[in-house]
């Protein structure tokens, strides 16, 4: 299975090789799909593939390095009351959460694919987008 | 008989225009995206003492104190004063929604006015003439916009990545009004349409008004021919009219636009089967800064519609920046208005301009 997550740390954790240990002791595979550092620490976004049992104990690891972990689901909102189907989101996704159905022409969000990137944000001319992460 | 411009693009092809001619009585069209030249006409009614309004603020939006005492223009790309993400644009959103907005005014206080500031407030329902006058709406074609640098711009064309990675195009092809009617045979002074969700008339050209853009299949590859369009805010829906905050370049108003074209002749019928696959727009590079862009390519509508593009061996994603699932709903709306007796069609008063060709501004000493 796979799922998404955000690991945040401060620079005391900035050492430690998470992502290798999850590789060698858990065997997950990760995808990086963020990663910001500066002098106070940083963020990393990515996505786990791995059986659920490893993945759990994975992030159980993470959390003992005293690293904040959150999943990523839904973390991207569309207010359908606000959304005109303009489709300005479309092209920009580089993860193509967006699409539009060329039958309806009605924009869609695939939430797996979105990567919590906020491309979409300063697209959406009508405020119908929120990130919440 | 009626039938949207969609659904009559199928019927001409099996019966030739000739045919379809006898059977269909009206075309609808519709559309639904960014227009920035529009703005609301509104007038408050006197206060007691009554106040000459010469400053305005309307949920912080100033609107134009240049009117008679209790008349101002809110123009859609106004921006708030204090929030950049509101405007104009929101401001006739809001009204147009039932929503309470604020309302501060000062004047010079005169003999006959001698009241000097108001702080109140009002609905769309509690004030007098409330209409949309738009100087330049439905765009007869437009362009489609790329980025060949190495920096993300943010334009009226939306959000353009470095390198060539998108490009954004507006119209709704073979469902715009204009491309339907390409010379404007039956579009004139005085056409009824639908507007925002009500009954609206085309009042004028529109500014920018061009009728010397080179044509493929009989419509031009480019932005041409405007309208000017006139209708009563009271009549509006929410749906159909939407405050736009365009990161990086501004406030803009979305109005669904529709417009009926009788089916007179052949040479009409023919028109209004235009589909996506005859209709051209240009690629321009923004990222060029001068007035006029170069043109990189030339697409169809269908082309653009398919999500992607091929440009020099790179394959450019594309985005509508209107909405054609609006468009549509637009088009079936007015179709279903005429069907039903509630909607007449007009014949125009006067014809717009044949010729016009659009001037520059030229910097002088």
């Amino acid at each position: 299975m796979e799922r998404k997550y955000k690991f945040q740390f401060s620079e005391l954790e900035m050492q430690s090789s998470v992502t290798y240990t999850l590789v060698s002791r858990f065997d997950i595979e990760p995808n990086i799909l963020k990663a910001e550092m500066d002098d106070s620490g940083g963020v990393l976004i990515l996505k786990l593939k791995g059986d659920e049992d490893d993945l759990n104990k994975a992030v159980e690891y993470v959390q003992s390095l005293g690293i904040s972990v959150m999943e990523l689901s839904k973390h991207i909102t569309r207010d359908h009351d606000k959304c005109i189907d303009c489709g300005s989101c479309v092209a920009i996704c580089p993860s193509r959460a967006f699409t539009i159905d060329r039958d309806n022409w009605e924009v869609h969000l695939d939430f797996q694919k979105c990567v919590a990137c906020g491309s979409c944000l300063t697209s959406c001319p009508t405020h119908a987008i929120s990130l919440t992460i | 008989m009626v039938y949207t411009a969609e659904e009559v693009i199928d019927l001409v092809r099996s019966k030739g225009a000739e045919k379809a001619a006898e059977e269909v009585d009206v075309v609808t069209t519709g559309t639904f995206g960014a227009m920035c030249s529009s703005g609301a006409f509104l007038n408050f009614g006197h206060s007691d003492p009554p106040l000459r309004m010469t400053n305005i603020m309307i949920n912080g939006v100033e609107g134009y104190g240049g009117l008679a005492a209790v008349d101002t223009y809110v123009g859609a790309t106004q921006v708030s004063e204090t929030d950049r993400t509101y405007g104009g644009g929101f401001v006739i959103e809001d009204l147009v929604a039932g929503k309470r907005v604020s309302l501060e005014a000062w004047g010079p206080g005169t003999d006959c006015y001698v009241r000097k500031n108001i702080k109140t407030s009002f609905t769309l329902d509690e004030i007098n003439e409330a209409y949309l006058y738009n100087p330049r709406n439905s765009y007869q074609n437009y362009g489609v916009a790329t980025n060949t640098s190495d920096r993300t711009l943010h334009t009226y064309m939306g959000k353009l990545l470095p390198r060539m990675k998108n490009a954004n195009y507006s119209s709704a092809g073979q469902l715009s009004p204009l491309l339907n009617d390409p010379h404007l045979a039956t579009i004139g002074i005085g056409t009824r349409i639908f507007f925002g969700g009500g009954e609206g008339y085309v009042s004028w050209q529109g500014t920018q008004f061009n009728t010397t853009v080179p044509e493929k299949n009989g419509v031009p590859v480019g932005g041409s021919r405007t309208l000017a369009l006139i209708g009563d805010m009271k009549q509006m829906s929410h749906r159909f009219v939407r405050g736009l905050d365009i990161y990086g370049y501004g406030i803009s108003l979305a109005i669904g636009v529709g417009i009926p074209i009788p089916i007179l002749n052949a040479d009409i019928m023919r028109n209004c089967a235009i589909s996506d696959e005859d209709i051209y727009a240009n690629l321009t590079d923004y990222s060029v800064t001068s007035r006029s862009r170069p043109v990189l390519a030339q697409y169809t509508y269908a082309q653009l519609k398919s999500g992607k593009i091929e440009y020099d061996g790179q394959t450019i994603r594309t985005s509508p920046l209107s909405s054609y699932r609006n468009a549509r709903i637009v088009a079936a709306t007015l179709k279903d208005w005429i069907e039903h007796g509630e909607f007449t069609i007009t014949e125009p008063v006067a014809k717009l301009p044949e010729h016009s060709a659009v001037k520059t501004l030229e910097i002088r000493e």
